[in-house]
């Protein structure tokens, strides 16, 4: 069994479900993505996992252990870090501060810890007395994935890492979430960049009105015709 | 044309009755600004009780006073009061406790909209209000001792010779003092300590901080006792005019 399982989620915001019976996995050490149509549930889904939402049925586990009825923060304390697709850095804290919040539950010494966010993203380092709302769309987002992995997190969720960013910050970034990932944890990503991201994930969800509509390795969804046609533009 | 002298006297003349009294009341108004702007800038609340909570902790300092007064305790050439700020800072921080625990935390708890916190505030600041009117009054209150003046208008003319005199008042020199420190203080605490940059990064992005696992419960307490440190000595110093 995978570390992080959620299994038959339904649920929403209180009207219509959004979540029909929406099934995830991702294990230490793996990347799994989940791409799919605007609206289908998928940033929905990151909140169902970290206990955003109000979930009818389903159950989610972290090691074994059900944590479906644990509030946000807790989750956080259990390792689960999140990185929201808008308004993920405080602006108007310079770049090392931010990662200071990223630390904030921990009580031991974490200098060590931003020491590898600055190796994983050198360019922080030298920005780092600059307030994160005035960096570039793609140096935010390093700062967003920073701040999450202050936490030493054991599983790294990202909703739409790369929105908004140029193609070579993109292949930048991923190549970063390769290295999160060989650390040891485990990485869960929503992408619209569906092709570029299927390449670097170990597993694939295609996720359509709040369901699983296709699941396969990374490879397997990239060579599927149907998934190519519809959701790969050919 | 004006001798020389003439435009010293000028300058003295103005700096009597404009630019020094002047320095030391902005000083208390800045103080009370600090605190009500911390207040918005974190919590996003307009706290309209904050200038009652700073009259009931000047009230608290007063009546200490008194209290050390009657038995004999004072503090060299420097106002008692001074001793008693502390005892002050201490009333205020539990009346904002106090009316956190049984009113602000329950619309809290209701995620009530910002304008419901203005209204409720104005309540608390009328509850507030006739308490200290109950207990102390609205009239002026004597309480000052120590050395009221560093020099009289008398002393500044024969040791400058100048026509016109200055006076400096020790209260405003401690009014400057204390306001200088207070903005020091809490620059400091908001861009150097844990608690201060959680709480800048509460006001900064909430849904943020909330997933780093900071509490908000804390920041309006840290915040409170923060907030009316400044604000009570504002009144303290008015009242010591
Ligand atoms: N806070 C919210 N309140 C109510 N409905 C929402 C909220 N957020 C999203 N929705 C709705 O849920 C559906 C799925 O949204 P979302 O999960 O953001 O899609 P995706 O991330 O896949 O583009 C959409 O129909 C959207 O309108
Ligand atoms: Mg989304």
């Amino acid at each position: 069994m995978s570390y992080l399982v959620a299994d038959q989620l339904r649920g929403g915001y209180g009207g219509a479900d959004i979540l029909n019976g929406c099934s995830l996995s991702v294990d230490k050490g793996e990347i799994a993505v989940i791409v799919g149509p605007n609206g289908a549930g998928k940033s929905t889904a990151m909140k169902a996992l970290l206990g955003m939402l109000n979930l009818r049925e389903g159950t989610v586990t972290l090691g074994g252990k059900d944590i479906t009825q644990m509030s946000p923060q807790d989750r956080v304390g259990e390792g689960i870090a999140f990185v929201p697709q808008t308004h993920n850095v405080f602006g108007g804290m310079t770049v090392e501060e931010n990662l200071e919040m990223g630390a904030f539950l921990r009580t031991d010494d974490f200098a060590g810890t931003m020491e590898q966010v600055y190796d994983l993203f050198p360019i922080l380092k030298q920005k780092r007395r600059q307030n994160a709302g005035e960096l570039s769309g793609g140096q935010r987002q390093q700062v967003a994935v920073g701040r999450a992995m202050m936490t030493q997190p054991s599983v790294l969720m990202l909703d739409e890492p790369t929105a908004g960013v140029s193609p070579i910050v993109m292949d930048e970034l991923f190549d970063r979430i390769l290295e999160v990932k060989q650390q040891g944890i485990a990485v869960l990503m929503v992408e619209q960049n569906a092709a570029q991201a299927l390449n670097i994930a170990d597993k694939g969800y295609v996720l359509v009105t709040g369901t699983n509509k296709h699941t396969g390795s990374g490879d397997e969804l990239l060579a599927d015709p149907v998934v190519r046609r519809t959701f790969l533009g050919g | 044309m004006p001798e020389f002298v003439d435009i010293l006297n000028a300058i003295v003349l103005f700096s009597n009755f404009v630019l020094v009294p002047a320095i030391s009341y902005g000083a208390q108004l800045a103080l009370g600004a600090l605190g009500i702007t911390l207040v918005y800038g974190i919590l996003r609340f307009s706290n309209f009780a904050h200038g009652d909570l700073m009259a009931f902790g000047t009230m608290t300092v007063i009546l200490v006073t008194w209290g050390f007064q009657s038995i004999g305790i004072s503090f060299g050439p420097l106002p008692t009061a001074l001793l008693a700020l502390p005892f002050g800072i201490m009333g205020a921080i539990a009346l904002s406790l106090m009316f956190d625990k049984t009113v602000y935390k329950f619309y809290r708890a209701k995620k009530s909209a910002p304008v419901i916190f203005v209204i409720v505030s104005t309540g608390v600041m009328f509850m507030t209000n006739a308490i200290v009117r109950f207990i102390i009054g609205p009239s002026d209150q004597r309480f000052m001792d120590g050395t009221k003046f560093i020099f009289r208008p008398r002393e500044f003319k024969e040791f400058t010779g100048l026509s016109e005199g200055l006076a400096l008042k020790s209260t405003q020199v401690l009014t400057l003092t204390v306001t200088i420190m207070c903005v020091a203080a809490l620059f400091y605490f908001l861009q150097k300590t844990r608690t201060g940059k959680a709480m800048r990064a509460f006001s900064d992005n909430k849904d943020l901080a909330l997933l780093s696992g900071i509490n908000p419960d804390r920041v309006v307490s840290y915040h409170l006792d923060s907030c009316c440190r400044p604000s009570h000595h504002r009144w303290h110093f008015v009242w010591l005019r």
